[in-house]
């Protein structure tokens, strides 16, 4: 979702900035319609052919673009380096593709140089910053991660994905009121978001808030309906006010949707226990075993996902 | 009779509730306390180095004042600074410092005989009335008799209880009900200096300490105490796949049967129910289960750490659990019935803990409400993680939760120089100058030993001090549960020898009564499972109760008792 995100965004910047108004449009056109159509695949020949007809920036830049739709990072950031090298000047768009496919390589120190560079020359591109925090993020660099997403959202005050990412930065810091505080922001400024809506009920949970993080999952359930995470936090606060009743049909409801989630398996087993019906607690356990023996993870909390700092 | 030796003093009346404010104050310096944690590292980064070490409170020659003994790390294949003091024993003179008296107890050990030490516990194990020493190592235990004069001796081979593995933290109960003292002995990885590996962040590709998911975890021991001086020594079955680092044991069941808890390092917890049988005593790992081997989420956690305490005084012993960074400690509340359930959020941990990597704790009442608060001492495992992630430290605070009527809440007005940074690891609490509230002993890892003074929690409110005396069972009472009536709550605590991290606290039960002058109404259930009423007891004094006697000597304590 991140990376679609950010190709959506730099497809808008470029398209903002007339960067593919140039021959041979025909070409281009078909290749643009391929990746409207989420046909990725068709979208690369279409760019390859491009590249050929007329080997300059914008050609070796939409087809970087298609690469990284297509799943196919190191080849994107080779073209895109490519349109990097005969660009006249630099280029948000490109800045911005050319930062996420070398974070999806795993380059992540030469992502964040290009995005940092990005950011010194278009400071108030907020994809770019966004992207930025981001990186920083996925190095447990916390504090450089809050920086950028703060002048992101500084910047363009309207745009959802920087406050939701400063969330999951706050969150990585242990900051868990601020992270609260842009998760909210999050949610208000899209409604539709709802792993944001269930950011902000895990981190409300977490700091003892559990009225509150029952509506932020109720929102994350009236987006999405049936979303496991969204009806396991819900039987988790359940759980933990001493309603097991309640806490039940959560669980199971989780389980409709996703039948091997491990926490949901884990809290069914407590929840059917503390109801006293042991025989099926049992049962439950010994799927929840199989879970766990699978390594099947759902999403972990956010404040501990970042705990990598012990090495592999 | 060695707790009979005690100076009677007049009961002194303490102070009555003047606040709620109480601050740790460091002592070190003035209490004589001179003992630097060698880890022995070289750079090659070898797993042991990042462990230990613990601290044991004891009352080694028995005359009423609590006694540390510090465990010490030794050099390591590479260690250029290549020496060590070992392990180090303090007196407490009862004055409010402290004399190493190692050599003179015998517990100094020669060149050749120094070891890796990680933790210790004391307790009564040859039932002679004095405590008796063992310490844990990266490889073979060590056990100490004590003579009763002052002076330690070497058990030979350790009478048996000894493990070859890496033994961290051990704990001493009865199972068998036979009235002597077995040891659980935790060990952690299945790790030798030969097999050591090079591992890197993956982050920053910076050598850095193995992920214990890197060697395979290693059962843990049952050292059986055959009552003639020698254990029968056998791994504890079920716990083949543990890491254990924190032991901690309680009657969860109230039915005289001890239970131990496991913290394992990223693998789940134990719970060990026990049962005494005709072949010796069976173990049950009940952890899923139960609800303690994983928080929340399902997930095992990097454990470390753990106490049990009735957190939310509704007569059930809670447990918490420490844990890496982000990870919370994880507090799980009993519900009875066997079950626990983690309820760190609406217990108020949710949120503090996650920056700190968190390892010695406890669940004691500092501020003498009748509530029981949490201390944890924390220090991350990687020397280099400011390098890793920008806002984590190696050396890290202290943290004091406050109980308010169930709910712990950070307080840092109390923290006082205990939110110094150190690389925190074995923590214990007692009282070490008789004033009337917990202070707390600190053995940090590569690092200055610390004794940080309660200053106020006496002044909070009133206390009372037991100890215990078995008859039938253990000399000490090890696994007594007292109920305690007065104050604002009704209280129980059990006696324990081993818990925290490699460590063990005060011998002395210890119960804050608020501005109660007394307790109303206190009863023992030994270990012999008799029940005793001993009625009531004023505040202000150890009382020391003896299975069948009753309340027979009490020492009074106060301001004024500190010479």
């Amino acid at each position: 979702m991140r990376v679609i995100a950010s190709l959506g965004a730099s497809l808008l910047l470029s398209a903002a900035l007339g960067f593919g108004a140039q021959d041979p449009e025909a070409l281009l056109r078909s290749g643009q319609r391929w990746l409207d159509a989420g046909n990725a695949r068709a979208a690369v020949e279409s760019f390859r052919r491009l590249v050929a007809a007329a080997p300059d920036s914008r050609s070796h830049y939409y087809l970087g673009v298609a690469l990284l739709q297509d799943d196919r990072p190191e080849e994107a950031v080779g073209a895109l380096r490519r349109a990097e090298s005969l660009a006249e000047t630099p280029n948000p768009a490109l800045t911005l593709s050319l930062g996420t496919a070398l974070l999806r390589t795993g380059a992540s120190q030469e992502a964040i140089e290009v995005l940092m560079q990005g950011a010194r020359h278009f400071p108030r591109a907020a994809p770019i910053l966004v992207q930025l925090g981001y990186a920083h993020y996925t190095r447990l660099e916390g504090e450089m991660a809050r920086e950028a997403l703060r002048r992101a959202r500084a910047v363009a005050p309207n745009n959802a994905q920087a406050p939701f990412y400063l969330g999951l930065a706050e969150a990585a810091l242990g900051a868990l009121e601020p992270a609260a505080e842009a998760f909210g922001k999050a949610v208000v400024l899209d409604p539709g978001n709802f792993e944001a809506h269930v950011a902000l009920g895990r981190t409300l949970a977490q700091l003892g808030r559990p009225e509150r993080a029952r509506e932020a999952y109720r929102a994350a359930l009236a987006t999405a309906p049936g979303l496991p995470a969204a009806l396991v936090g819900l039987g988790r606060l359940e759980l933990e006010a001493g309603r097991p009743e309640g806490a039940v049909a959560s669980f199971e409801a989780a389980l409709a949707a996703a039948p091997r989630h491990r926490q949901a398996l884990y809290n069914l087993a407590a929840a059917l226990a503390l109801l006293g019906r042991m025989e099926e607690a049992a049962a439950v356990r010994r799927r929840f075993a199989e879970a766990a023996a699978a390594g099947e993870e759902p999403g972990r909390s956010l404040s501990r996902t970042r705990s990598k700092a012990r090495p592999r | 009779m060695a707790h009979l030796r005690l100076v009677f003093a007049a009961l002194l009346a303490a102070a009555p509730a003047a606040g709620e404010n109480f601050v740790f104050v460091d002592r070190t310096g003035e209490a004589g306390i001179r003992f630097h944690h060698e880890d022995g590292g070289s750079g090659r980064r070898y797993v042991i180095e990042i462990v230990g070490a613990g601290v044991a409170v004891l009352d080694y020659d028995g005359d009423g004042w609590p006694d540390l003994f510090f465990v010490n790390g030794h050099p390591l294949p590479g260690d250029p600074g290549g020496a060590t003091v070992g392990n180090r024993l303090f007196r407490n003179r009862g004055d409010g410092t402290f004399r190493d008296r190692t050599e003179a107890a015998g517990l100094l050990d020669p060149p050749d005989r120094l070891r890796y030490g990680m933790g210790a516990v004391a307790g009564d194990l040859d039932g002679d009335g004095d405590p008796d020493l063992l310490v844990t190592h990266f490889g073979e235990e060590r056990l100490f008799w004590n003579r009763g004069d002052g002076t330690f001796r070497e058990a030979s081979g350790a009478a048996g209880a000894t493990d070859p593995r890496w033994t961290t933290s051990a704990a001493l109960f009865d199972p068998d009900r036979d009235g002597d003292l077995d040891v659980y002995a935790a060990n952690y990885l299945d790790y030798a200096i030969e097999r050591h590996r090079d591992c890197v962040s993956p982050v920053r590709e910076l050598l850095a300490y193995c992920h214990p998911q890197e060697y395979p975890g290693a059962a843990d021991s049952f050292f059986e105490n055959l009552g003639d001086g020698t254990f029968r020594a056998s791994p504890v079955p079920g716990s083949e796949d543990g890491k254990g680092l924190g032991v901690v044991v309680s009657d969860l069941g109230g039915d005289g049967a001890p239970d131990v808890h496991v913290a394992n390092d990223t693998t789940p917890n134990f719970l060990f129910r026990t049962a005494a049988g005709p072949d010796g005593v069976r173990f049950f790992e009940e952890g899923l289960p139960s609800g303690v081997a994983y928080n929340e989420e399902g997930l095992p956690e990097a454990g470390m750490g753990n106490d049990f305490g009735d957190v939310d005084r509704d007569g059930l012993m809670d447990l918490v659990v420490t844990n890496f960074d982000f990870e919370t400690n994880t507090l799980y509340r009993n519900l009875g019935e066997g079950l626990f359930l983690d309820a760190t959020a609406s217990f108020g941990l949710g949120s503090e803990s996650l920056t700190e990597l968190a390892f010695g704790c406890d669940l004691a009442d500092f501020d003498n409400d009748g509530w029981l608060d949490l201390v944890v001492a924390n220090g991350h495992i990687l020397d280099n993680i400011a390098s890793i992630q920008s806002n984590l430290t190696f050396a890290q605070p202290g943290q004091v939760f406050r109980n308010d009527r169930g709910r712990l809440r950070r307080r840092r007005r109390s923290e006082g120089d205990f939110a110094r940074p150190r690389v925190g690891r074995g923590l214990a609490t007692f009282d070490y100058d008789l004033d009337g509230d917990l202070d707390l002993a600190l053995a940090n890892n590569r690092g200055p030993a610390e004794l940080l003074e309660n200053r106020g929690g006496a002044e909070a409110g009133n206390t009372v001090g037991l100890l215990l005396i078995g008859a039938e069972g253990n000399r000490e009472g090890i696994g007594a549960r007292v109920r305690l009536a007065g104050g604002a709550v009704v209280q129980e605590e059990e006696r324990r020898a081993g818990a925290s991290y490699l460590s063990q606290h005060d011998p002395v039960l210890w119960f804050g009564l608020g501005a109660a002058e007394g307790a109303n109404h206190v009863s023992v259930r030994w270990p012999s499972d008799n029940e005793e009423a001993v009625g009531s007891l004023p505040a202000g004094a150890v009382h020391v109760l003896k299975e069948g006697a009753g309340r027979v000597a009490s020492i009074g304590i106060g301001a004024g008792v500190v010479r």
